[in-house]
C-alpha cells in the first residue's frame, strides 16, 4: 500500500486550471452544498446549474471515455479534480448516480450507455435509489418488489424507501424480483432504469433528522420496457450489487511524464471540520484562556486527529483485502464518535444551530445530526459480521 | 448498609398518578406540537400541575406548598422524562424556587413561593454567557448600584422560557472580582425596560434565548441573598436540579428502551428478529445497563439531600454519569433502529434531540467531573 501522495508539473497544470475555474464560478457562500441534506431552493437552483457547468467541462465524469462525456483521465488525474472540487467544498453531484454510472457502463447495452452516459456526464440526468424497502434493509436480497413480464414489457408492483433526494432525480434504479421460484433469494433479482416521472410512481416525503428529504417510494403498476433493465434477468444481485461480469470499465494512462514530488493536499471532509475546530479552539477564550490551552480540550482534539488521518488514509488506500466493508466498518463507527466529541468540545453552546453564537456556524450541529444516518448502505454491525465471516472465517 | 433507595408508598403513588396523567396528557403529537407552539410549554398543562400540587410539592406548607421531600420530586421528574413533558417545571420550581427558599427574604419568600406553587409565576434562571462555560468564571454580567437600584448589563444566552418568564433570576458581578466572591444574584422583572429576547434555534427545539440586559434598573430589594455571595447558593440548588435532571434522563431511558427493545423483537432481516444477533442484543443491554446505573446513583443523592446528609459527591457522579449515559443511551437506540429513526416522524428523535440539551443544560458533564474531582479533594 503506497498513500504517498506524489505530483507533476502537468498534474499541477490541471489542478490550476480547475482552482481557478472554481474560482469563477463558485461564490464562497455557496459552499458545503450536500445535495443529501438541504432542500434550499436557491441553492438548489444554484448547483442544477453549477453541475452543468461542471459536466461541460468534462469534470463530472472526467474518468470516463470521451464518447460518453468524460475526459479520459486517469486515476490521479481525476483525483486532482477531486482534491481541488472537495478543498471548495463545491457539494459534489448528486451521489446516487455514482454507483449507476459504473453499473451501466459494464453491464449496460450500447443502446443504454448512448441513452444514459452522456445525459449523466453532462449533469443532467440524476438517479434516485430504488433499492432499499419497508421491510428489507439490512437483508436487502429479502426484497418484495415484483417485476411480472407482459408483452416487451415489465410491470413492477412494491414499495422502496428511503430514497434519498429522490424527488430531485428524473430517473430510478429499481431492483425487483423477477424470479419468485428461485431456490435462493438473492438470485431471482433483476435491475430496472425508469423515469421517475410517470404513472406507476409516487414519492412520499421522509424528512429526516439532517434537513435532508428521504422518500417512500410508492410503485403500482409501472410499466417499463424489456430494454430497460440493467444487465441479465435474475442476475441482478451479483452483478449489480456486487459489481460482477460484464465488461470491465476502460481505465485510461496517466499520460504525464515529469519528475513526481510529493505534496500534500489541503484538508477536506472531517479533516476540513477539524481544522474550523482547532481554529475555533485557538480563538474562543473560555473562563479566561484559549480553549486550545485547555488541556483536556487538547487531548480531545488529538484523538479527533488521529481518526481524521485515518479516514483520510483509507480514502487514498483504495480497495484493500477485505472489500469495502472494513472500511465501512471503521468509518461508521468512526462518525458518531467524531460528532459527539467535536459537540463535547463546543460545551453548551454546541446546542445552538444557527445565528451569532452558533460555533462554527452550525457546522458541528448538523455534523451530529447526520451522524445518526450512519446505517446508510448497511449497518456497522453488518459490516462486522461481513468481516468476520467473509475476512476472518469465524464461523457463520 | 442501611440506606434503602426504594421508592416509599407515597412517592410510588405519585410516579403512578404522574404516569398516568403524563400519558394521556401528553401523547408524542401533543409534545411535537408544544415545540413547534412558540412557547415551548402548554399554560394549562402548567396549571394542571399546580392544581396537583406538584409545583410547590417541597415548598415548606407556610409558603403554599406540600411540605414534601426532595425525593418526592424524583418520580415526578422521571415520568416526566418519559413522556417529554415540557414545562420550566426545572427552572422555576427546582432551581429558582429552591434559591429563593434557601436564600430569599421572608417577605420574597412570602411573595413568590406561593405564586410559583399555583403556577402564576415563571422564573428563568439566566446564568450561562457567550463564553459557554457554566462556572462562575464565566460570569461578566454586570450590576452597578445607582442610588437605591442596581443597573444590568449584559447578555445571557440559552435562557429557558424567557418569553412566558415573569422574572429573570439573573446571575450578576456586583464587584469586579473574578472569582466566585462578588457575584449576586437579582431578581428582574421580565417587562423591565431595556429587555430583549432573542430566540436560540437549537438542536433540541427547545425555548432557549438569548436575553440582553441594557441598563436594565432593578430595585435593590429584589437582591437574593447576600450581595456578592450568590454562587454559593445558586451552585448547590443547580446540583440538585441537576439530580432532578438526571432523573429526567433515566425516565427518557426507560421510553428509549421500550421503543428500541421492541423494534429489536418485531424487525425481522435474515430470517430472524434483529434482536437476536448478539451485536444487537449488546446495544439493547446497554442501554438498560446505562439507565440503571444513572438511576440508582441519582437515586442516592436524591435521598442524601432529601435526608439532609452531604451530597456534593454523590450528586456530581450521578450528574455526570447521566450525561455521558444521555448520549450514549440515544446512540445506541439509533444504531438498533438504523433507517427507521432517522426520520423525524419517529419519537425516538425527540428523545435523540432532547438529549443534546440535557447535557448541556446547568453545565456538561465535564463541568460536573471537574467539581466531582474538587469533591473528591483532587
Amino acid at each position: 500500500m503506497d498513500i504517498t501522495l506524489t505530483t507533476t508539473p502537468q498534474l499541477e497544470l490541471l489542478r490550476d486550471e480547475v482552482r481557478s475555474w472554481l474560482e469563477d464560478e463558485l461564490p464562497p457562500e455557496l459552499e458545503g452544498f450536500q445535495w443529501d441534506f438541504e432542500e434550499d431552493p436557491d441553492r438548489w437552483a444554484f448547483y442544477r446549474q453549477f453541475w452543468k457547468q461542471q459536466g461541460a467541462k468534462r469534470w463530472l465524469e472526467p474518468t470516463w471515455p470521451c464518447e460518453y462525456g468524460g475526459a479520459e483521465m486517469s486515476a490521479r488525474q481525476a483525483r486532482v479534480v477531486k482534491e481541488e472540487f472537495d478543498r471548495r467544498r463545491a457539494g459534489g453531484f448528486a451521489g446516487i448516480g455514482m454507483q449507476v454510472g459504473p453499473a451501466i457502463l459494464r453491464l449496460g447495452t450500447e443502446e443504454q450507455k448512448a441513452a444514459f452516459l452522456p445525459g449523466m456526464a453532462a449533469g443532467e440526468i440524476m438517479w434516485a435509489e430504488g433499492y432499499t424497502e419497508p421491510d428489507s434493509g439490512s437483508d436487502l436480497a429479502s426484497l418484495r418488489t415484483r417485476a411480472v413480464p407482459d408483452g416487451d414489457e415489465w410491470v413492477i408492483d412494491g414499495q422502496k424507501t428511503f430514497c434519498t433526494a429522490g424527488h430531485h432525480c428524473n430517473w430510478m434504479i429499481i431492483a425487483a424480483r423477477t424470479d419468485p421460484d428461485a431456490s435462493k433469494r438473492h438470485k431471482g433479482i433483476s435491475y430496472f432504469l425508469s423515469p421517475t416521472d410517470v404513472p406507476g410512481i409516487e414519492l412520499r416525503p421522509l424528512d429526516n433528522l439532517a434537513d435532508g428529504r428521504q422518500n417512500l417510494v410508492l410503485i403500482d403498476e409501472l410499466r417499463v420496457p424489456q430494454d430497460m433493465m440493467l444487465g441479465d434477468l435474475n442476475q441482478g444481485w451479483q452483478q449489480v450489487w456486487f459489481g460482477l461480469g460484464g465488461n470491465p470499465i476502460p481505465t485510461f494512462d496517466d499520460d504525464d511524464p515529469g519528475p513526481d514530488e510529493e505534496y500534500e493536499p489541503g484538508p477536506t471532509g472531517p479533516a476540513w471540520v477539524l481544522d474550523q475546530l482547532v481554529r475555533y479552539c485557538r480563538t474562543t477564550t473560555r473562563h479566561g484562556r484559549p480553549l486550545a490551552d485547555d488541556p483536556v480540550v487538547r487531548m480531545q482534539l488529538a484523538d479527533l486527529a488521529i481518526g481524521v488521518e485515518v479516514e483520510r488514509l483509507l480514502q487514498y488506500e483504495g480497495a484493500c483485502g477485505y472489500g469495502g466493508h472494513l472500511h465501512q466498518a471503521i468509518t461508521k463507527e468512526f462518525q458518531p464518535e467524531f460528532a459527539q466529541r467535536c459537540m463535547e468540545i463546543l460545551g453548551p453552546l454546541g446546542q445552538i444551530q444557527s445565528g451569532e453564537w452558533a460555533p462554527l456556524a452550525g457546522e458541528i450541529d448538523r455534523i451530529y445530526r447526520r451522524s445518526f444516518g450512519n446505517h446508510a448502505g448497511g449497518t456497522s454491525q453488518v459490516k462486522r459480521m461481513v468481516v468476520a465471516t467473509r475476512a476472518l472465517g469465524l464461523p457463520r | 448498609m442501611a440506606i434503602d433507595l426504594r421508592l416509599d408508598d407515597h412517592q410510588v403513588m405519585l410516579q403512578r398518578s404522574a404516569n398516568e396523567l403524563f400519558r394521556k396528557r401528553y401523547p408524542s403529537d401533543v409534545v411535537r406540537a408544544i415545540e413547534a407552539g412558540g412557547l415551548g410549554y402548554s399554560p394549562e398543562g402548567w396549571q394542571e400541575l399546580a392544581g396537583l400540587g406538584w409545583l410547590g410539592i417541597c415548598f415548606p406548607e407556610r409558603y403554599g406548598g406540600g411540605g414534601g421531600g426532595f425525593l418526592d420530586l424524583y418520580p415526578i421528574y422521571e415520568e416526566m422524562g418519559r413522556f417529554l413533558v415540557p414545562s420550566p417545571h426545572l427552572d422555576t420550581v427546582a432551581v429558582a424556587g429552591e434559591i429563593i427558599l434557601t436564600t430569599g427574604t421572608e417577605e420574597q419568600r412570602r411573595a413568590l413561593l406561593p405564586e410559583i406553587a399555583q403556577g402564576n409565576c415563571i422564573i428563568s434562571p439566566a446564568i450561562l454567557e457567550g463564553d459557554g462555560w457554566f462556572g462562575f468564571d464565566a460570569i461578566t454580567c454586570s450590576a452597578e448600584q445607582r442610588g437605591g437600584d442596581f443597573v444590568v448589563r449584559g447578555t445571557k444566552l440559552l435562557v429557558p422560557y424567557a418569553r412566558s418568564a415573569d422574572h429573570f433570576l439573573c446571575a450578576v458581578r456586583t464587584a469586579d472580582a473574578t472569582g466566585a466572591e462578588g457575584i449576586s444574584l437579582l431578581l428582574v422583572d421580565a417587562q423591565a425596560d431595556g429587555i430583549t429576547c432573542e430566540e436560540i434555534p437549537n438542536i433540541a427545539g427547545h425555548a432557549l434565548y438569548a436575553v440582553t440586559f441594557d441598563e436594565v434598573i432593578t430595585p435593590a430589594e429584589h437582591l437574593v441573598g447576600t450581595e456578592g455571595r450568590g454562587w454559593a447558593p445558586l451552585s448547590e440548588a443547580t446540583l440538585k436540579a441537576a439530580v432532578l435532571q438526571t432523573a429526567t434522563i433515566v425516565g427518557a431511558a426507560r421510553a428509549v428502551l421500550d421503543m428500541t427493545n421492541q423494534y429489536a423483537k418485531d424487525r425481522v432481516q435474515f430470517g430472524k428478529p434483529i434482536g437476536s444477533y448478539q451485536a444487537v442484543q449488546y446495544m439493547v443491554s446497554d442501554i438498560l445497563l446505562d439507565l440503571h446505573r444513572a438511576d440508582l446513583l441519582a437515586r442516592h443523592a436524591a435521598y442524601r439531600i432529601s435526608a439532609g446528609m452531604p451530597y456534593g459527591e454523590q450528586a456530581a457522579v450521578a450528574i455526570g454519569f447521566g450525561k455521558q449515559a444521555a448520549a450514549h443511551i440515544v446512540r445506541q437506540a439509533h444504531e438498533v433502529h438504523g433507517g427507521v429513526a432517522y426520520i423525524l416522524d419517529h419519537d425516538l428523535t425527540l428523545y435523540s434531540l432532547r438529549s443534546k440539551y440535557w447535557e448541556n443544560n446547568l453545565g456538561d458533564a465535564r463541568y460536573y467531573e471537574k467539581r466531582l474531582a474538587a469533591e473528591l479533594g483532587i
